[in-house]
């Protein structure tokens, strides 16, 4: 008996889980998505390259630098040592392409966002 | 002897990750085993050698999902205590609260896995639904819900207001509290109990001999626990017990982890209640001298032990030994022997298996070392 009203009370009820993708995706305020990268304050210093645990970061000139989305670990290393703050973390986690190539980005790329 | 032999994965439904066990059999019970590792090793180790001190810390926490924050923990306990660094005591409370906490998820995963495995499909779910609570203090403090990256060299990425603190004492006593008539199941349930007393027996003479650590230890009876016997961060401030079992079967160590949860919401609410207002120190590049050094911490499976050498304040090695390390390959063969086929999985997932975290390479050619390079080792392995 106390299944059935258990049963027929989830009917009513509202699921436990979130209503993804279709639904409002919220993330915390600390959360480390896709990275975005400031061209303009950059100094071209080269700490973020040298720094990436993982290599992610190819730095061309000051106000160019390549970040390979696809190998980042999202550690948080390169905005931590970024002496003028020109990266920051986005909270977009929905980072799936077929192509690995797209998730390289360009400082092009970035502007378009 | 055996009639038949039965190949229990590299693939299988009832297990997370790959491993072969090809059990031969008599009837329905087991008698022999040839356990088969090595199918995702992924070279970790390699990988930190002539990295820096500060970028160590983010790889070593990639090592394991489910025990990220214990190894951040040991590699800053390691540098800590090499380069003699006196931390003050927010952090420390601040990373043994974290500790914890991903210790409470990882128990909780580890249990709805187990009701799956004995064919509690809802249990699992209903484990699963409290533990997205104690995932979502993790992100609202860390900002990452697997890997948290908070700890640093010395000091803590950023600092946890009190206000925070105050919501998560609430949201961990909520889910304690749900979560009582699912550890009352384990506990009650006739079921269950059936299908896990007795099961995946492994006797205390054996533990000792194996030296065997963490819940499955416990469950053994042998009462090893690191965070009494060698405290680090702030568990020396903390009241709190060591729950032991001396049932030796998967039962006890179910009971073992369940009542874990308890002692770790203790410790929450403790150091929750005790932090002091501190500053909490910037990040700064960390310099160390050529040296090697090695601590332990206790991670949600058992004792992790990091030794690492520095050499040019980079990392010339680091060896790690996972709890699974120390407890799979002995124990899997003296707990599966006499037990029935359909046991198996049980048995397994009782261990708490993490097998990406325990695969090593070992060569030995005649008692010689030998070194391979990676295009030798891919030309002489993988055929590639």
């Amino acid at each position: 008996m106390r299944n059935m009203i258990e049963a027929l009370k989830n009917l009513f009820r509202k699921p436990a889980t979130e209503p993804f993708p279709f639904g409002e995706h919220k993330r915390a305020e600390k959360f480390r998505g896709k990275i975005f990268y400031d061209a303009e304050k950059c100094i071209g210093c080269r700490l973020c390259e040298k720094n990436c645990p993982v290599d992610a970061i190819k730095f061309r000139k000051k106000g160019d630098i390549v970040f390979d989305m696809s190998s980042c670990i999202f550690c948080g290393m390169c905005r931590d040592v970024c002496p003028p703050k020109c990266i920051h973390y986005t909270k977009e986690d929905l980072m799936i392409e077929k192509d690995k190539k797209k998730l390289v980005s360009d400082k092009r790329d970035w502007r378009k966002q | 002897m055996h009639d038949f032999i039965v190949p229990f994965g590299p693939q299988h439904p009832a297990e997370k990750e790959p491993m072969c066990i090809r059990a031969g059999l008599e009837g329905e019970t087991i008698t022999e085993l040839d356990l088969r590792f090595g199918y995702v090793h992924r070279g970790m180790e390699k990988i930190f050698e002539g990295k820096g001190i500060d970028q160590g810390i983010y790889l070593c926490e990639r090592i394991c999902g489910l025990c990220s924050e214990s190894h951040s923990m040991a590699f800053t306990r390691t540098i800590e205590e090499m380069l003699g660094l006196d931390v003050p005591m927010r952090v420390r409370h601040l990373r043994s609260i974290v500790t914890e906490l991903s210790r409470l998820h990882s128990h909780m995963i580890w249990a709805g896995f187990m009701a799956h495995e004995a064919g509690y499909e809802t249990l699992f779910m209903y484990l699963m639904r409290e533990r997205e609570r104690i995932m979502d203090i993790l992100e609202r403090t860390t900002g990452g819900r697997v890997h948290y990256g908070i700890n640093k060299i010395g000091t803590l990425r950023y600092d946890v207001p009190n206000a925070k603190l105050a919501k998560m004492v609430e949201d961990v006593d909520t889910t304690l509290k749900n979560i009582e008539k699912y550890v009352d199941t384990f506990r009650n349930d006739g079921t269950l109990k059936e299908r896990l007393v007795g099961t995946g027996m492994i006797t205390g003479i054996q533990a000792k001999r194996f030296g065997i650590v963490g819940p499955v230890a416990r469950g053994c009876g042998i009462n090893n626990d690191v965070r009494k016997s060698d405290p680090y961060a702030a568990y020396d401030l903390a009241d709190f017990e060591v729950p032991t079992y001396k049932g030796c079967d998967a039962w006890s160590r179910t009971m073992v982890r369940l009542e874990e949860l308890y002692e770790s919401g203790k410790i929450i609410r403790q150091l929750i209640k005790d932090i002091p207002d501190e500053k909490i120190p910037a990040f700064k590049f960390t310099k160390a001298d050529d040296g090697d050094h090695f601590a332990r911490i206790e991670a949600p499976r058992g004792e992790l032990f990091y030794y690492l050498k520095v050499r040019d304040s980079k990392i010339d090695r680091l060896a790690i030994r996972t709890p699974s390390m120390a407890v799979l390959p002995m124990v899997l063969k003296p707990a599966l022997m006499g037990e029935k086929v359909s046991d198996l999985p049980i048995v397994i997932s009782s261990l708490d298996p993490c097998f990406s975290c325990m695969e090593r390479v070992v060569i030995v050619e005649k008692g010689k070392e030998k070194v391979y390079t990676e295009p030798d080792f891919r030309r002489k392995f993988s055929g590639r």
